[in-house]
């Protein structure tokens, strides 16, 4: 078991490795960056041009300003200086993480309450026309795209019906009900967007757990369906759902781009948007390398969940856990 | 899911491939024809659905978007069968350190923000109809990969596996003759699940405007910047965005059986 965990958790220096090296040459074959900024500038003379790529260090070959950047990152835990703000990228992020997670936050409650009831409530009556409803349901909700969700709920709650805000996130000083207002939308989108993949796999854990024998056994005895249900099934079908859930934690600091671009949300998926859309390399590889880093914590995390969580899945499966 | 719903299913599907294949018999317009006089205007006699903001009717490049999006969304799956097939087949043939090195590979695709990552691709790769299919197919080869493999790795060493080889039959051809055709209906179900995924990627890639790139149309693309035209077009701003979801959904109730987790990577 623990072989297992130390072999995934040191896959982390080579993923993390590829995934800098790839980003880092993409972002470099993209034409732009800060030089090209400057080139777009008609007063910037070819000597200005060169000066910028100097002080960025951008007259170097690729290779050592990969080295550079790989220094500064793993060794002094600095994420550079953005191009664009001028300021650290630690610090850019430190100050979209809270909207972030708010948005993340909400959307994963919601998601997890409404997915729940849905997921149990189909499990129990599988077969049946509820049950053919939650699927038909759910199959539409993972096949609606993110961005048309939104644009559908601000038509129709903002400008149709006038009664939601269309976008942004108040101020803090604005008190409390004009920040929940805002809230509102894009938290419902994505919670919808979630819970429709969610609650299928609660339902797929529920359906197999109810076939088990120890529910025939509790149903022998005479317990209400309730009960069996909510008691017994309920347990060994959370342990996929949990699983799943942890490895969409790393999304609390991702943040949704999509989301967050169409509602105006100041998060990080935005914060990442606008420095690819403005070629600012350092915010969009720290952005980039700090999510790979928390994905493979938390995949890691969500299998040691696995085997604490479930006896048999302990002698070490050469297929990977989760739910299929 | 019922019969009677993945036939309704699929005739909605072939429905919008023939309207696609058939747009230049039925657009109104030439594909990027300008009416000056009606920009972002809302839907009139000339105009079915409108126009867009250079003055482009709307409907002309709906039909034309249906082209785009399903080649794009079929070369995608093209990519990523390929991928798959190649090194989960290789991975459950050869067994031992192939076997590891692709299950190292999947690993280390399931380990990174794909969305993000494919966003920096497709800035670097520039947004043309066939660069698009290779950065969506190439980061989404990974379900399938997983299912040939299982399945070569599970009939390996059946007897009819056995026999083929006593009869003398070499690698390659104990590969495509009969360990293929095993493999063959789990991966149609990925790449059906996978052409759905395919368009919701690649609309999202567009809406942020780092997919295929006007004025070639997608029904992506023609969202881009959708926000700000929800009060004066609505129907303009809505309608790509609801062919998305009736295409998506008609391939997903298709193999919506077997889907429970597998589109749970779509971009948010």
């Amino acid at each position: 078991m623990s072989r297992q965990i130390i072999r995934r958790l040191a896959l982390a220096v080579p993923i993390v490795l590829l995934v800098s090296i790839a980003v880092f040459a993409l972002l470099h074959l993209a034409p732009g960056g800060p030089a090209g900024i400057a080139a777009a500038n008609p007063k910037a003379s070819g000597e200005d041009i060169a000066r910028i790529r100097e002080h960025y260090g951008l007259d170097r070959p690729l290779p050592v300003q990969y080295l550079l950047w790989f220094r500064q990152t793993f060794l002094r835990f600095d994420f550079g200086t953005s191009y664009v703000t001028g300021r650290p990228v630690g610090e850019m992020i430190a100050q979209r993480l809270p909207a972030t997670l708010e948005l993340m936050g909400s959307a994963l409650v919601l998601a997890l309450i409404a997915g729940g009831v849905l997921g149990t409530l189909a499990a129990m009556r599988r077969g049946s026309s509820v049950d053919q409803l939650f699927m038909l349901g759910t199959t539409a909700g993972l096949s609606i795209p993110v961005f048309w969700l939104g644009l559908a709920a601000i038509y129709l709650f903002s400008i149709r019906l006038g009664l939601l805000p269309a976008g942004g996130r108040e101020a803090i000083a604005a008190g409390g009900g004009g920040r929940l207002a805002h809230l509102v939308l894009p938290a419902s989108v994505l919670a919808v967007a979630w819970c429709a993949a969610w609650s299928r796999y609660l339902r797929a854990g529920m359906v197999e757990t109810l076939e088990g024998d120890f529910i025939r056994t509790a149903r022998a005895k005479g317990l209400a369906e309730r009960s069996v249900v909510l008691k017994h099934a309920m347990r060994g079908a959370a342990l996929p759902a949990v699983t799943v859930l942890v490895m969409q934690l790393p999304a609390l600091f991702t943040g949704a781009v999509i989301t967050e671009t169409v509602f105006g949300w100041p998060g990080m998926g935005r914060l990442f948007y606008e420095g690819l859309q403005r070629h600012d390399h350092s915010r969009v590889l720290g952005i980039v390398v700090i999510s790979s880093l928390l994905i493979i914590l938390m995949n890691t995390l969500g299998d040691i969940l696995c085997m604490v969580l479930d006896p048999r899945v302990r002698p070490a499966p050469t297929e990977k856990g989760g739910a299929g | 899911m019922s019969r009677g719903i993945r036939t309704s299913a699929a005739l909605l599907l072939g429905l919008v491939v023939v309207v696609s294949v058939l747009a230049p018999l039925l657009s109104p317009y030439r594909r990027d024809a300008i009416d000056l006089d009606r920009i972002a205007a809302p839907p009139s006699p000339e105009h079915a659905l409108g126009t867009d903001r250079l003055g482009r009717d709307v409907l002309t490049r709906l039909l034309y978007g249906g082209r785009y999006t399903l080649l794009v969304a079929g070369l995608s799956v093209a990519v990523a069968s390929a991928l798959g097939i190649v090194l989960g087949a290789a991975a459950g043939w050869f067994g031992g350190a192939v076997d590891r090195s692709v299950s190292v590979c999947v690993d280390l695709f399931l380990s990174v923000p794909l969305f993000l990552v494919m966003l920096v691709a497709a800035a670097a790769a520039g947004g043309r109809l066939w660069t698009i299919p290779l950065v969506i197919g190439g980061m989404s080869w990974m379900e399938t990969a997983r299912v040939v493999r299982s399945r070569f790795a599970s009939v390996r060493h059946e007897e009819y596996v056995e026999a083929a080889r006593a009869a003398g039959a070499g690698g390659s051809r104990i590969v495509a003759r009969h360990l293929l055709p095993q493999a063959a209906a789990p991966v149609a179900v990925a790449a059906t699940a996978g052409l759905a995924n395919a368009m919701l990627i690649e609309s999202s890639l567009s809406f942020l405007g780092f997919g295929v790139q006007p004025p070639v149309p997608t029904w992506g693309n023609m969202l881009t910047g959708a926000v700000s035209m929800l009060r004066g077009a609505p129907v303009a701003a809505l309608a790509p965005g609801l062919m998305i979801f009736v295409t998506c959904f008609a391939f997903n109730l298709l193999c919506s059986d077997r889907l429970a987790g597998l589109a749970n990577r779509r971009p948010s």
